[in-house]
């Protein structure tokens, strides 16, 4: 063997175990993508064959075991809503709304339900819905895009001392203030604090006491705005703006931990 | 004295008086022109047995002459106590008010009303509302209230109310002299205590004692039904205790008081809330509890279909407004969008104000004729009864929208819908996992995501900062040269260093002699070309260099000229000359220089 050979075969080595390592990384997810298909095949079977609390409870597990997605929500809110549990399907479609804005099938399944609940749910107006068409992640890549593109030309221009395609510079300043704006408003519009009834009645009342006298009856799958807390009790409002005192363990928020949490306990 | 200003003084005279007579007549007659009221407030709704209460009459505008007279009352004494006149300024308006003050005691405990009072007033008769005193028995520490400088009391209108009455509370603080007095806090298990407001002081004898009373006003509402004690109110002060002026200060010096912080507290009241009665409990009932009306206002009432009209209700009264709610609406006619609500309180405790709902309802076809009529229901705890007040319904003109397809009317033959059938069921589970996102937080909450946001800003800024440099540069040539040639003197200390290593005598001193021409030219403003050992004597010693400097330069220029003729030198030699030069260079940049670049 010559010198160059010599020189050459360390770092072929080295470019060997690199690709043998990427290899067994991308195996490794694979095969863990394969056991997640593989699951979510189980419990969507489960479901076919009408077992829904079984089905439930399959892609509560796929889901507990970080397995997110906006499908396993979706089909998670299907099986719920099957076995009679409204309240809490409502909040697996809130979750899967939340990763995926504009499915159809989402909103769908959203208004068939709200349309059983007997309790008047807030329902988004049209500039609500507009205004929440894209997730929070969608819209910060957005503004990120503009802003870096706004300011990349305009560091152009300022090293060369002119203003370098200045329409291009004026329609990346407009659409970050644009996007920027879109993104604080959905901010402020996505009800950070929801919550649902999760049994089949609720009583709201005036005060946080078993004593004090009841204000108002909400049923399963009536969805509620999260106002405070005081030991036990959750301080609501709902859909008509009626406020008042419900028993904390009979909500559930539209958030994954004390969604999976509240599917335990029940 | 104006005479000797030349001024005639009669006349000086008779024109202050007509101006002082023309002021006079204007604030008779502003005052004059301003509307007669007479209003009766008593300083406190409740006092105790053997108490005085002080009932005052203000007249606006015309007053009598004299104190009027309270009518008689079988249970109530009254006695003049004074009056007092007072003239108000307010937006440019002058006013003049009369109060006559009079002190009120009762025989026995109970609830008495002073009845309106009338009082005629050059041919306009005046006259006030009834005012309600409570009259309780008797303080049974009242004996302990003389020698007592302080104490504290918990006066309720009654001791029955209903779950979610309002009930007006008083906390008299009765104090002859203390000081730091924070606010009552007031105990109450089983009820909702609202904020405690100072509503006012005045004057009250209790025995021998003359007491300033400070009157606190809130107001509670049951949460519970049973038997429930409601304080007791407790306060914080620091009383001033007088002290007998001691021998060592004869003249008083000294304050002649202690101060003692105290915490006083009052007695507790049992009030009974009672739960609110099943029996003709109205449908529409949803929990107020109180004394309201109600006013409601549609607007725009002719519109097309599916336009908004902004319904406003308004409940106003006596009673918990946070309780009161939107009278319930079943309206299939309608498309009825979210509620809001504002609160508008009348009085420091919130007992009494305006609810205000504003709600957005749309026709869904041109047969509707009217919004429907509200009904909305309370409980009177004074009537103890229900009360539904109604308000009929509203007319409205709908005219049909060409651009929306109008649901089908309720009132119209049923028909096939012009719509797509209602979804039966709901869409059928997803076949594929799709990506899996995990969980995370928005990007928008991510430190380094935020952080990532600061880099374009920062790349702009410091392309800001470089350009404006480039500028200053670009407008100050001599600042230009003077970079260039530090950055010329360092590159050639380097060569410099670089030639004594190499022993090349030849370039090490065309080296020096470049250099000293290049700083000595900057310095001078000259052209470096220019510059020979004669403008060390010509120009620098001229400006007042150094004779060191001056020395120095003179040795190097020599060494350079003798290089010339005997170029043999060791390297050491030569690097023994660098840091002669280095220094020579440096003393020279730090001189004042000639051009701008300084």
């Amino acid at each position: 063997m010559d010198d160059s050979s010599r020189a050459a075969g360390p770092g072929k080595r080295a470019n060997v175990a690199m690709f043998a390592f990427w290899l067994l990384v991308g195996a490794t997810s694979y095969a863990d993508s394969i056991d997640a298909s593989a699951a979510f095949e189980d419990a969507s079977q489960l479901y076919e064959r009408g077992q829904y609390a079984a089905a439930a409870a399959a892609y509560q597990k796929l889901l507990g075991s970080g397995i997110v997605s906006a499908s396993t929500y979706f089909n998670c809110g299907n099986a719920l809503f099957k076995a009679g549990e409204v309240g809490h399907a409502i909040i697996s479609y809130r979750l899967a709304e939340q990763l995926a804005p504009r499915d159809p099938d989402v909103q769908a399944n959203l208004r068939y339900i709200r349309g059983l609940v007997d309790d008047p749910n807030a329902q988004p107006g049209f500039w609500r819905r507009a205004l929440l068409i894209l997730s929070l992640d969608e819209l910060a890549l957005l503004f990120t895009t503009a802003y870096w593109t706004w300011g990349t030309l305009l560091t152009l221009a300022t090293v060369r001392g002119s203003p370098q395609r200045l329409p291009f510079t004026f329609a990346s300043g407009w659409l970050t203030l644009g996007f920027g704006a879109w993104l604080l408003t959905s901010v402020f519009l996505r009800d950070f604090r929801p919550a649902v009834v999760v049994v089949p009645e609720a009583v709201v009342r005036y005060g946080p006491l078993e004593e004090s006298q009841s204000h108002f009856t909400l049923h399963d799958g009536a969805e509620l705005t999260l106002l405070g807390t005081k030991n036990d009790w959750s301080h609501v409002q709902d859909g008509r703006a009626r406020t008042g005192w419900v028993r904390s363990d009979r909500l559930a928020s539209a958030v994954h931990d004390s969604f999976l949490s509240s599917l335990s306990d029940r | 004295m104006f005479e000797k200003c030349g001024w005639d003084g009669s006349r000086v005279a008779t024109g202050a008086r007509i101006l002082g007579l023309a002021v006079l007549l204007l604030c008779g007659a502003s005052t004059a022109s301003a509307q007669s009221s007479l209003t009766a407030t008593l300083d406190r709704s409740a006092i105790r047995q053997g108490e005085r209460a002080v009932l005052s009459l203000t007249f606006s505008g015309k007053a009598p002459s004299t104190a009027p007279s309270i009518p008689p009352h079988p249970n109530l004494q009254f006695s003049f106590a004074g009056q007092q006149s007072a003239f108000h300024f307010e937006n440019g308006r002058q006013s003049y008010t009369v109060t006559f003050n009079y002190y009120v005691a009762a025989g026995g405990p109970g609830d008495y009303v002073i009845p309106s009072i009338e009082q005629t007033v050059d041919g306009q008769t005046l006259s006030t509302q009834p005012l309600r005193l409570r009259v309780l028995k008797p303080d049974p520490r009242a004996a302990d209230a003389l020698s007592r400088l302080a104490f504290l009391r918990l006066t309720v209108p009654k001791t029955r109310i209903y779950l979610g009455e309002i009930l007006p509370v008083e906390i008299q603080l009765f104090v002859q002299n203390a000081q730091n007095l924070q606010m009552p806090q007031l105990k109450g298990d089983g009820f909702t205590v609202g904020s405690i407001v100072k509503t006012g002081t005045s004057q009250a004898q209790v025995g021998q004692s003359a007491y300033q009373v400070v009157i606190f006003k809130t107001a509670v509402s049951g949460a519970k039904t049973g038997s429930l004690t409601l304080g007791p109110a407790e306060c914080h002060l620091v009383l001033r205790i007088p002290s007998p002026r001691s021998a060592r200060d004869p003249f008083g010096f000294f304050p002649n008081y202690e101060l003692r912080p105290t915490q006083l507290v009052s007695e507790a009241e049992t009030v009974e809330v009672l739960p609110l009665p099943e029996a003709n409990r109205p449908p529409s009932f949803n929990g107020a509890v109180g004394d309201f009306s109600l006013a409601v206002n549609a607007s725009p009432t002719n519109l097309m279909v599916g336009d908004p009209i902004t319904l406003t209700l308004q409940i106003a009264g006596r009673g918990a407004l946070d309780a009161v709610n939107l009278p319930p609406q079943n309206w299939p006619e309608f498309k009825l969008y979210q509620p809001t609500s504002k609160i508008e309180p009348a009085d420091s405790t919130g007992a009494s104000g305006v609810k205000s709902f504003e709600q957005a309802v749309a026709p869904l076809n041109a047969d509707v004729k009217r919004v429907p009529a509200i009904a909305f229901s309370f409980f009177d705890p004074d009537q103890q009864t229900y009360r539904t007040i109604e308000h009929p319904p509203i007319p409205i003109q709908v005219r049909p929208n060409p651009t929306m397809a109008t649901r089908p009317s309720a009132l119209a033959p049923a028909s096939e819908s012009l719509e797509s059938p209602a979804a039966s069921d709901i869409v059928h589970i997803k076949p594929q996992l799709g990506a899996i996102t995990g969980l995370h937080a928005p990007l928008i909450v991510r430190p380094w995501f935020i952080a990532l946001q600061a880099l374009p800003l920062a790349v702009w800024l410091s392309a800001v900062l470089w350009r404006k440099r480039q500028q200053h540069l670009a407008r100050n040539p001599h600042l230009r040269r003077r970079l260039r040639v530090a950055r010329l003197i360092s590159e050639g200390l380097h060569d410099l260093r670089r030639s004594a290593a190499a022993n090349q005598p030849e370039q090490f001193f065309a080296a020096v002699f470049r250099l000293l021409q290049e700083q000595l030219g900057e310095r001078l403003d000259l052209p470096s070309s220019a510059i020979t050992e004669s403008v060390v004597d010509e120009r620098l010693r001229g400006d007042g260099a150094p004779d060191l400097l001056v020395r120095d330069l003179h040795a190097l220029f020599h060494l350079c000229n003798q290089a010339r003729y005997a170029p043999q030198r060791s390297s050491q030699e030569l690097m023994s000359i660098v840091p002669q030069v280095e220094a020579t260079l440096k003393q020279l940049a730090m001189m004042k220089g000639k051009g701008n670049g300084r």
